[in-house]
């Protein structure tokens, strides 16, 4: 058995690991005017770290425990910065960025755009987008909170001191999770975050004083190379595939890490962290058009028993809306008490739900899930991809952190764009080439991968021949995606130092 | 009637008679040699007993193997063509502690070629991407001015050399196909032609210093005519998909082993560390798993499928993709039908620019693993319905002791002496 290491949880930003989990949290996007003073001024900043948003979580778990529901006016703020690698080229010099390896954030998103599939001119095109593209962000403070009143308090406070310490407001995104029903669903009415993998680390010496707890009943598939679980559908992560200086996740074994040699940056990156950032509208009305023509075109084509757009739906993502998956809920949403992340492709396997066990079938062919669908395309779980063998899809697999926006919600400033809505896509990796970059360059983008004869990405893909092949009653349907329900309208990559970093600024630089 | 085509289906073989006969009686006999091995020769280890071999000596038999050879048995009615993919530019260095990580560093290495040996054991240079497609990188006042890819086996080379002597390398008591040599090779050295452009091309220039066809000659170095990195083989391809069509499990009883890792561990077939072996076997195996009849699509070969250039950007407007040709096999917009064995990625010196001024996402094309890495690659298996024959029976890995009462009654498990071509070569 191979120790874990000791995580630096007083330096570890928490929005990087275990994350906020806030359903409200505001994006400040700034350009430096003075790089001396925002120096000074970063330095003073209180960031939170991942062990104060630790304590906090247990804090709010205590109170929800005794109210029996919960606390709708916690009063935890968290605070959070990341730097472009413009913004770090100005307030450390060139060699700070050059000394990293990752190619994709020296260049900066925009220049990357192309590739993920953005389009190049018009709408979707960094030159139009709000935040980031030929309107360059240098600084992200990101504030997180579940009362309201607090958080714009506390951002009001930041956006007051940034501007008198050299630091030029370009545009806000506020984070809002949906209310209601739809809380925890992204804007196509799909539950989001089901998917967590858990880091690997201890918050101290002892031995089982793990960062995320691991759970008795976390399931191990077995095997030499079969995939540890924290807990089940959360499999465990080596830290540095996230943050920059420790065990890397090696590409063949799940139980062995790779030495943290591997993807260098400069040492003060220890226990920083790439952030990708996409500002990603979405057109609902137009997703929720093509699932209805999409039921109708394949009912007539023979589609049995027939669908129904909720079923198209499902079947696209791989999940219902409710968050059940289809492998474990083929015929119609078993809702919430079927929502999990416990399920694979590849191995047949018997689930256990409060409800009693569900036989979850080998889907090699994507019968019931098709190859395409989104949740496959990007977490191909135990199948073997076209990069081998299912451990090699860990290395690939990010912290996600996003938040929904909808500025019919926030009253906030737009862009002059009705009915903005969308996600505020925001991922940790310690490798935005390897991780971020190669998902949508590679298995969002092509129609032969991670599987063969799958077609695209339904949700995230976009441009002109896209498909997706489907299977029914032995008959194959390829039906064309025309795309253009998620467009990006900002973004850019970050990196999310240790809170030390901007103490040390003199000392790096 | 021919069954099984030369590689990518060319006509090249059409200009000497009974060369295309020969291929295929040469691919049938290393399609035998992998499932049944003539029992003469050196020592073996278990791991290079043929399939049925290793059968045998778990107890079980023929009936146990869903590989089949389609010049003595034809394809199940509904068989498909069903396909492998895997990447072209390597991962097999993404870890490697050598260089850190950084892309730009591993690129440079795949790029060069590096101190290898070859057959005789004599050292020579040798290109190392392992993704059965190689390239090379022509440049010209420090500017990439062309990138060559190949993924046509060297086997395919060998072949025209002296195709008696490569049918009979695997079978020694194989009968002379007949073909004319002087033709064959006279056919060889005008291919070489034909893929380099350069019609100064001899045969002298192809041999090594025994006076035997080397794929490490200068041109195939300088030009990448056809693979050469050791495990880039069309013998690898087809020992993989054997071998890998064998069900294991653990004493050879038990849940059936599913994970590509374990599987290539189990039955030591292929390289672990690339994406392709483990792709390979892990697909043939969950065919067999399902008790359907498989064997390599004709025509055999290792296929790119594409290059994807969304997000390139080229001087003056150009489309990026204009500057992607393919020399030999053929293109579909349909990465499932590609069957691509030759292309390049060359701007024509009287643009004003070179491939050194296009860029990927912002950043220029510096190495041939940057284009390389929008390149698809795919194996195609024939693969036939459920049978309704009794489902094949498992047998346990390679390194194993076989339990007693696994272990045939009368033949003995160990190792014969045989004579065969060293698997993983072609």
């Amino acid at each position: 058995m191979i120790g874990e290491s000791v995580l630096a949880v007083d330096d570890i930003q928490g929005m990087i690991a275990p994350g906020y989990r806030k359903p409200k949290q505001n994006l400040l996007h700034f350009r430096i005017a003075d790089f001396a003073s925002v120096r000074r001024w970063l330095g003073s900043l209180t960031l939170t770290s991942a062990r104060r948003t630790q304590e906090q979580h247990g804090r709010f778990k205590q109170l929800a425990a005794l109210l029996g529901h919960e606390p709708r006016d916690f009063d935890a703020v968290f605070q959070a910065c990341a730097l472009s690698a413009n913004g770090l080229r100005q307030l450390m010099g060139d060699k700070a960025v050059a000394d990293f390896a990752d190619m994709p954030f020296k260049a900066g998103l925009a220049e990357r755009s192309g590739i993920l599939g953005d389009p190049a001119t018009g709408a979707g095109s960094p030159a139009q987008w709000v935040v980031g593209g030929d309107n360059p962000v240098d600084v992200m403070l990101v504030v997180a909170g579940d009362d309201e009143t607090r958080l714009e308090a506390a951002t009001q406070a930041l956006l007051d001191a940034a501007a008198t310490n050299g630091l030029s407001n370009i545009h806000i995104d506020r984070g809002r999770e949906r209310v209601g029903e739809e809380a925890g669903h992204e804007q196509f009415g799909f539950k989001d975050g089901v998917s967590r993998p858990a880091l690997r680390g201890r918050n101290s010496d002892a031995q089982d004083d793990f960062f995320e707890p691991r759970e008795a009943n976390a399931p191990d598939y077995g095997g030499s190379n079969g995939l540890p679980f924290a807990a089940p559908g959360r499999p465990l992560l080596w830290p540095g595939q996230i943050l920059f200086g420790y065990d890397e996740q090696d590409l063949n074994s799940p139980d062995r890490p790779a030495p943290s040699t591997v993807h260098t940056g400069p040492s003060w990156a220890k226990n920083g962290s790439f952030l990708v950032f996409r500002r990603l509208r979405q057109n609902v009305d137009a997703f929720n058009g093509f699932l209805d023509k999409t039921a109708q075109s394949l009912n007539e084509q023979g589609w049995k028993p027939p669908l129904t757009a909720e079923k198209v739906g499902a079947i696209l993502v791989g999940r219902w809306r409710s968050g059940a998956p289809i492998m474990v809920s083929p015929g119609q949403d078993g809702g919430e008490a079927f929502v999990t992340n416990d399920f694979g492709f590849a191995q047949a396997r018997t689930i256990d739900f409060p409800s009693g066990p569900i036989a979850q079938p080998e889907d090699l062919d994507g019968a019931v899930c098709p190859r395409a669908a989104h949740i496959r395309k990007v977490n191909p779980r135990d199948l073997t991809t076209d990069r081998g063998p299912a451990v090699r899809t860990l290395v690939r697999l990010p912290l996600r952190r996003g938040i929904t926006y909808d500025l019919a919600q926030t009253g906030s400033p737009g862009a002059g764009v009705d009915n903005d809505k969308g996600l505020l896509f925001l991922a940790f990796h310690r490798s935005i080439e390897f991780s971020f970059e190669f998902l949508m360059t590679h298995w969002v983008r092509q129609s032969d991968a991670p599987e063969g004869d799958a077609g695209h990405d339904p949700i995230l893909s976009s441009g002109t021949g896209r498909f997706i092949k489907l299977h029914n009653n032995g008959n194959e349907f390829r039906v064309p995606i025309p795309g253009g329900w998620v467009l990006p309208t900002g973004g850019e990559y970050f990196f999310m130092p240790g809170r030390s970093f901007f103490q040390n600024l003199d000392a790096i630089a | 009637m021919i069954i099984l085509h030369p590689t990518a289906g060319t006509h090249e073989f059409d200009a000497v008679p009974k060369l295309v006969e020969a291929w295929q009686e040469m691919l049938q006999k290393l399609t035998d040699f992998m499932l049944f091995t003539p029992p003469t020769g050196r020592e073996r280890s278990r791991a290079e007993l043929s399939a049925i071999e290793e059968l045998k000596a778990w107890g079980r038999d023929r009936r146990d193997i869903r590989y089949y050879n389609p010049l003595t048995m034809a394809p199940p009615a509904g068989s498909a063509v069903q396909n492998v993919h895997w990447g072209a530019l390597p991962t097999s260095f993404d870890q490697d502690p050598r260089f850190g990580g950084d892309r730009n560093k591993i690129f440079e290495f795949l790029d060069a070629p590096q101190d290898d040996v070859d057959d005789n054991g004599d050292p020579v240079k040798s290109r190392q991407q392992d993704e059965y497609c190689e390239w090379v990188v022509q440049t010209s006042g420090g500017k990439i001015r062309r990138v060559i890819f190949t993924s046509e086996p060297a086997l395919f080379y060998q072949f025209l050399f002296d195709p008696a002597a490569v049918i009979q390398g695997i079978d020694p008591t194989a009968p002379d196909p007949n073909v004319d040599r002087n033709a064959s090779r006279s056919l060889l050295v005008e291919i070489y032609r034909n893929r380099t452009g350069d019609a100064t091309v001899n045969l002298a220039d192809l041999l090594d210093g025994r006076g035997n066809y080397t794929s490490f000659n200068r041109w195939n170095n300088d030009f990448a005519v056809h693979l050469q990195q050791t495990n880039n083989t069309l013998g690898a391809e087809v020992n993989i998909a054997v071998r890998s069509s064998l069900l294991r499990a653990k004493g050879g009883t038990g849940p059936l082993k599913q994970d590509a890792a374990d599987l290539i561990d189990c039955g030591a077939y292929g390289v672990a560390a690339r994406q392709s072996d483990p792709a390979i076997g892990a697909a043939v195996n969950s065919f067999a798993r399902r008790n359907e009849f498989l064997t390599l699509a004709d025509p055999v070969g290792l296929y790119m499928t594409g290059l994807d250039t969304t997000g390139w950007s080229a001087p003056n407007g150009a489309d990026p993709r204009s500057f992607w040709t393919v020399r030999a096999g053929h293109g579909d917009p349909d990465p499932e039908k590609a069957m691509i064995v030759r292309a390049e990625f060359a701007v024509d010196p009287a643009s004003g620019f070179t491939v050194s001024d296009i860029k990927i996402g912002g950043i220029p094309i510096q190495f041939g693993g940057q284009i390389a890495d929008g390149i698809g690659m795919r194996l195609g298996a024939l693969v036939g319905p459920v049978s309704s024959l009794p489902a094949p029976r498992p047998i346990g890995c390679v390194r194993e002791t076989i339990p007693a009462h696994l272990q045939p009654q009368v033949a003995a498990a160990g190792p014969r002496r045989i004579s065969m071509p060293r698997r993983g070569r072609s």
